[in-house]
């Protein structure tokens, strides 16, 4: 049997990892790592694109970047976290620094638009197929059942076809035609038009949510803040803005 | 005549599935357009997501084969102590919720031999996550499907082969091995094509960076995150016509056995 040399081999082997590590000395600074809820994708592209140093964006659920907090904080720490809305920053731990607030959310009715409801009788009626967000998972479900006193939640929960996952779910399915109405975010909706409309209904004014941004407090790296502070500023509020979300207490754009 | 109203009645009865798979493609299909196909394929981070898909696929197909294999082997063959709780083991990435699979990972990767391996290749959240993500599933049924093929072959041949002065190696080389190559083929295209939609494992370990760790399944993913289902739908046929490509190129290595 042909044996191969161990030399041959060592040399080989050294020689890979010797390039290696040489490799991994000469890299340049990583870049910051940003955790950003997947539905303000394009909001954080922009920002990327724009930002003078180099972002890493990773993407997932609001509740998918927690649980990567959580468990990778000191394996592959991120440095900021951009969630949906501030809620998320409470359950990843502390942080080095929080943003006031980049916009403001409302709850509005979605829908098509040969079917906008009138009022919130009209929404709520029998046979209207309507969905709203888990409570469990997504804010804009929390926040719709924490606003609407225990009776209203009650009846509201009886008209539901559905609770999903995600509010961009639900407006899938009244994009799709599963569902006739949702109960989304103003900013959702604008993502969805021209297609479908959000129509804000009295029932739902005072649900409202922020969104935050956080520096991390795995983050070792000083630029961190920088960010955070061009976020806060006025390039973020004007790409924020250009993407349909409105300016923190604001009039929806 | 008999066997022809027969073979009727399992086509109705098998029918039904066809139809709908076909209604979906057909669905998928009017929910896009042309130009959202075009643009999706000309959009550099699908493309850079699309090449992921097909070298991960490819990478951990390889592995998985690697391990399933001997493994596959070991199971039908061999007789030792523990072999119950080992198949119980390797199914175990069967029935797991894809998202355990994906924190399952992450906590390993945070125990001791998790970091230094970490340390020397990267993988939470980088491009070689990615495979070990598919590998952790798509090794299982590599496994399961080797097992059945070899339990399948009689050892017989083997046993000749042996007397005939072969070591157990060679016997394993020269007999068995060409004997399941259609076995292997089949674990080959089951795990390239479950790899290739891996999603789940692959979002929480490797994350979902653009240019770096996307593949298609998390292309779909955040297109559907903002409501773009044009474009996820295009991606959808995308990952289609390559499964259908790649299934189809597989397939004519192993010609059907003519009836």
């Amino acid at each position: 049997m042909r044996r191969v040399p161990l030399g041959l081999m060592a040399v080989v082997l050294g020689g890979g990892v010797a390039a290696f590590a040489v490799n991994r000395q000469s890299r340049p600074a990583p870049p910051l790592v940003v955790l950003v809820a997947a539905s303000l994708r394009p909001v954080a592209e922009q920002v990327a694109a724009e930002y003078g140093e180099p972002v890493e964006l990773r993407y997932g659920g609001s509740e998918e970047l927690v649980a990567q907090i959580r468990l990778t904080a000191d394996l592959a720490p991120a440095d900021l976290f951009l969630p949906a809305d501030a809620s998320y920053l409470d359950a990843c731990g502390p942080h080095a620094a929080v943003s006031p607030p980049l916009t403001t959310m409302r709850a509005v009715a979605l829908t098509r638009r040969d079917y906008v409801p009138a009022d919130w009788a009209a929404l709520t009626a029998p046979g209207v197929r309507l969905g709203i967000a888990s409570p469990q998972t997504a804010a804009v479900g929390k926040l719709t059942k924490r606003h609407l006193d225990g009776a209203r939640w009650d009846a509201l929960s009886a008209r539901l076809a559905v609770t999903t996952d995600t509010v961009t779910q639900s407006a899938n399915g009244v994009k799709l035609g599963t569902l006739d109405a949702a109960i989304v975010w103003d900013a959702t909706a604008r993502q969805f038009a021209p297609d479908l409309v959000g129509t804000p209904l009295p029932e739902l004014a005072g649900v409202r949510a922020e969104v935050r941004v956080a520096v991390l407090a795995g983050s070792r790296r000083p630029a961190a803040a920088a960010l955070l502070a061009y976020l806060t500023g006025a390039d973020g509020r004007r790409i924020f803005a250009a993407h349909g979300f409105a300016p923190p207490d604001g009039p929806s754009p | 005549m008999r066997v022809r109203g027969f073979h009727w009645a399992l086509g109705l009865i098998g029918g039904g599935y066809v139809v709908l798979v076909a209604a979906m493609l057909l669905a998928d299909l009017s929910a896009t357009s042309p130009g959202h196909l075009l643009a999706a394929f000309r959009t550099p981070e699908i493309r850079a997501a699309l090449a992921l898909s097909l070298a991960s696929s490819a990478a951990s197909t390889v592995l998985s084969l690697a391990v399933g294999v001997p493994l596959g082997y070991l199971l039908a063959r061999a007789r030792f102590p523990g072999r119950g709780l080992v198949e119980l083991l390797v199914d175990v990435p069967l029935v797991l919720p894809p998202l355990v699979v994906g924190v399952s990972l992450l906590l390993v990767m945070r125990g001791p031999f998790g970091r230094a391996v970490h340390e020397v290749i990267p993988l939470v959240y980088e491009p070689a996550g990615v495979v070990l993500a598919q590998f952790a599933v798509c090794g299982a049924f590599a496994t399961r499907t080797l097992r059945t093929t070899f339990t399948h072959l009689s050892p017989r041949t083997e046993q000749v082969a042996r007397t005939l002065g072969c070591t157990p190696w060679q016997a394993f080389k020269l007999v068995a091995l060409p004997e399941a190559s259609r076995g292997v083929l089949a674990a080959a295209t089951l795990t390239w094509a479950r790899a290739f939609g891996e999603f789940g494992p692959v979002l929480v370990f490797a994350g979902v960076t653009r240019n770096k760790t996307e593949v298609l399944p998390t292309t779909i993913y955040l297109e559907l995150s903002v409501g773009d289902l044009e474009t996820a739908m295009a991606v959808s046929l995308l990952m289609v016509a390559v499964s259908f490509a790649v299934l189809l190129a597989l397939r004519r290595l192993a010609p059907e056995t003519p009836a």
